[in-house]
């Protein structure tokens, strides 16, 4: 096996040209037999005698034809691989739906860090982080000529798994990097894609005219569907297996992959995928089939995936354990509970401002500085302490001005009750909340991944909440409670923001306020509770 | 062409291509256990730039732990003068064991646990020992390759004349082999 990532841009070479002939071999294979199909046909036409049969024809092709037909795959050959890899990765990763990590989520954080300790452990092949933000459990490998490498996994399993389980998958993955799978793969997979697509077109082809002719066209197609298919689950099958051994060689652990293959077997893997052709790339097949878990020849010739049961077995084998004692041993990740503020140094509040005319208080130093309307230049006192300065004669307060300006992090203020709003995690996510009235401000993509996260557990109270949600969505069919446009105003661009329906939680009707232009969402008190509570189990 | 020329150059090739070749690759399976050490020498760098700021980080909520906190300092101190490899992984090991004494006092102080920048700093330090751990395996692998090739015929001639000499293994305590369950034979 190649040892690091120099080994493996010296075998690329010769690995592409050996991929670009393949390549040309299958075309020329698909030519030469719709060739003979057509050819077939006229000869089924002239026997019907609608068509005159020369006597130059014949159903074998001569060897100018062939010549021509070799030169034909070539340039056939060039064209989709300059189309496959120009591209490649994004294309791939538009159609898996996957997105760069956000580095100050902490899932996606701890993620980040096991892909770089895989990757130290791999020699240092640089490896890129990527996350899907649904809810099935699965994960998947990518790589193209320029050397780069792609990981990624879906928030589903970065959820469910401990960090030794997310190690044992990311390594399976890494495994497949290593031993430079993907590319193949990569490029196997858009072959086969082109295949399936004729074959589609052919098909509805023949439903809109009928065309009995294009019959043996068709047969040839579906052959070479079935021989491309082939390629792709006979590579792919050896594959992970040697990947699962490669994970293990890599986190010395076979209990640590064979845990999630297990979860996951138990789990929704996800049936997202626009066709078959992309399966190789995951750690097990996203669309579950009976056959996927069955033995025997046949099962090996048609599908892409070793069956769970035999990878998890082979894996117990190494840890020197066996399937009875390890079952019931596999557990859950447990839930976490709360919402974990940022950074939260306890403050006294001693200290008052005056807002124009008004002496407002009493804050704590931190409050002070992220109040909107204070500045360094604002009159300000402490409890006990006549005196009263500028704000920046304050060393305290002043050193908290500094590391505002400094900061890139905007200071925002709650639209509804115009308080500071700080910073918390919700379930891992980086969000704003305002301290007094717990409304909270949330970004778009964040929102999809906190519906994805589920980790919230809901309350007697909440579920009451719930209940009237439902009950007055359904009095009220769809009308506004509070007209829009609503009364607040976006904390990020101060315009006033749009009062709408939010869709995921459709049927009922649920009114919250956003800002399109900052694509920022304002959600009252356990709004956010109500959302997750409402879309819970669905896509 | 007779016979005694191509015997000439059969001997020719075995005696200056052949050990060319042969020297080549244990040159090149030196260059890789180099490279790898310099792998694991970043990590410890890496952690011994973290410890200062956990140590004031602590020292912040747990003003009473005075002991343990110039524990970890001496021991970091002692790790970063280290110079041969024997001394290196006993001074980590030592470096190992006080922060995790470190951190088994911080689940005293709920306020601390509760620190953001504390449970990064964890989270930092917990990743930066799991590289450690990796980059360890991947030179002792590495290493494992080179010692076996200068002690195999017919490399073995090749590493005496040119003074290949056998590197040591990296032994730390790896604390991924602690939470792994046990496996019953």
């Amino acid at each position: 096996m190649p040892f690091s990532f120099i080994d493996i841009e010296t075998k690329q070479s010769r690995k592409i040209i050996l991929l670009f002939l393949t390549l040309v071999i299958f075309y020329f294979i698909g030519f030469l037999l719709i060739y003979s199909a057509s050819e077939l046909t006229i000869f089924i036409e002239s026997i019907r005698g609608s068509h005159q049969w020369h006597k130059t024809h014949s159903i074998l092709p001569s060897f100018q034809t062939i010549l021509i037909l070799l030169a034909t795959s070539f340039l056939a050959a060039l064209v989709h691989w300059m189309l496959s890899i120009r591209n490649m990765i994004n294309r791939m990763l538009s159609v898996i739906r996957a997105k760069p990590i956000d580095p100050e989520d902490r899932y996606h954080l701890l993620f980040k860090n096991i892909v770089d300790e895989v990757s130290v452990a791999t020699g240092g092949i640089k490896i890129e982080p990527y996350v899907v933000a649904s809810r099935y459990l699965n994960a998947f490998a990518l790589s193209d000529f320029h050397g780069r490498s792609i990981i990624g996994i879906s928030e589903g399993l970065l959820l469910k798994m401990n960090r030794r389980q997310l190690e044992g998958v990311i390594a399976h993955e890494a495994g497949h990097l290593v031993w430079d799978d993907c590319l193949p793969a990569t490029v196997s997979c858009s072959m086969a894609a082109v295949y399936a697509g004729l074959l589609r077109m052919i098909v509805s082809d023949q439903e809109r005219a009928r065309l009995p002719a294009s019959l043996p066209l068709m047969v040839a197609v579906f052959i070479m569907r079935f021989l491309t298919l082939f390629l792709n689950t006979w590579i792919s099958r050896e594959r992970e297996i040697r990947a699962d051994a490669t994970a293990v060689r890599l986190t010395r652990d076979p209990l640590s992959l064979a845990e999630p293959l297990y979860l996951i077997s138990r789990d929704w893997r996800g049936d997202f995928l626009p066709s078959d052709e992309l399966a190789p790339i995951f750690i097990v097949n996203p669309i579950e089939r009976k056959l996927e878990e069955s033995y025997g020849m046949f099962a090996d010739l048609f599908t892409t995936h070793p069956p769970i049961r035999k990878r998890i077995d082979i894996l117990l084998d190494m840890g020197h354990t066996d399937f009875k004692t390890f079952e019931p041993n596999v557990k859950e990740k447990a839930k976490i509970q709360d919402e974990i503020p940022i950074s939260v140094p306890k403050e006294e509040k001693t200290w008052y401002a005056l807002n124009g005319k008004i002496w407002q208080g009493p804050f704590s130093p931190s409050e002070l500085s992220s109040l909107k309307w204070t500045d360094p230049f604002t009159w300000m006192t402490r409890a006990h302490d006549m005196k009263v300065r500028s704000a920046f004669e304050f060393e305290e307060i002043n050193s908290l001005f500094k590391k505002r300006l400094s900061s890139h992090l905007p200071v925002y203020t709650c639209p509804a009750c115009k308080n500071s709003l700080e910073r918390v995690y919700y379930e891992g996510v980086p969000i704003w909340r305002c301290k007094e009235c717990k409304g909270r401000l949330v970004k778009t993509e964040q929102l999809s991944r906190i519906i994805v996260r589920e980790e919230m557990m809901f309350t007697e109270q909440l579920k009451e909440k719930v209940k009237q949600v439902r009950l007055s969505s359904l009095k009220n069919k769809g009308r506004y409670i509070k007209e829009p446009p609503s009364a607040l105003t976006c904390p990020a661009c101060g315009n006033i923001m749009h009062r709408t329906f939010y869709r995921a939680v459709h049927p009922y009707h649920m009114e919250i306020d956003t800002c399109r232009m900052c694509s920022l969402f304002w959600l009252d008190q356990d709004e956010l509770e109500i959302i997750q509570y409402l879309t819970q189990g669905r896509l | 062409m007779s016979i005694t020329f191509i015997t000439l150059l059969l001997i020719a090739f075995f005696l200056l291509i052949v050990p060319a070749i042969l020297y080549n690759s244990l040159v090149r399976l030196r260059v890789r256990v180099k490279t790898a050490w310099s792998q694991i020498d970043v990590q410890l760098k890496r952690r011994h730039d973290l410890i200062p700021n956990l140590v004031e980080t602590v020292r912040g909520y747990a003003k009473h732990e005075r002991e343990t906190l110039e524990n970890v300092t001496k021991a970091r101190i002692q790790a970063i003068n280290a110079t041969n490899l024997r001394e290196k992984a006993s001074s980590e090991n030592i470096l190992t064991g006080t922060l995790r004494s470190l951190f088994a006092v911080a689940e005293n102080y709920p306020d601390l646990k509760a620190n953001q920048n504390f449970l990064n700093l964890q989270e930092e330090l917990t990743t930066t020992e799991n590289k450690i751990a990796f980059a360890r395996q991947f030179y002792n692998d590495e290493v494992m390759r080179y010692n076996t090739a200068i002690q195999t015929i017919p490399r073995n001639i090749i590493a005496r004349m040119f003074t290949f000499t056998e590197s040591d293994f990296f032994e730390l305590e790896d604390p991924r082999e602690k939470a792994l369950p046990e496996v019953k034979f």
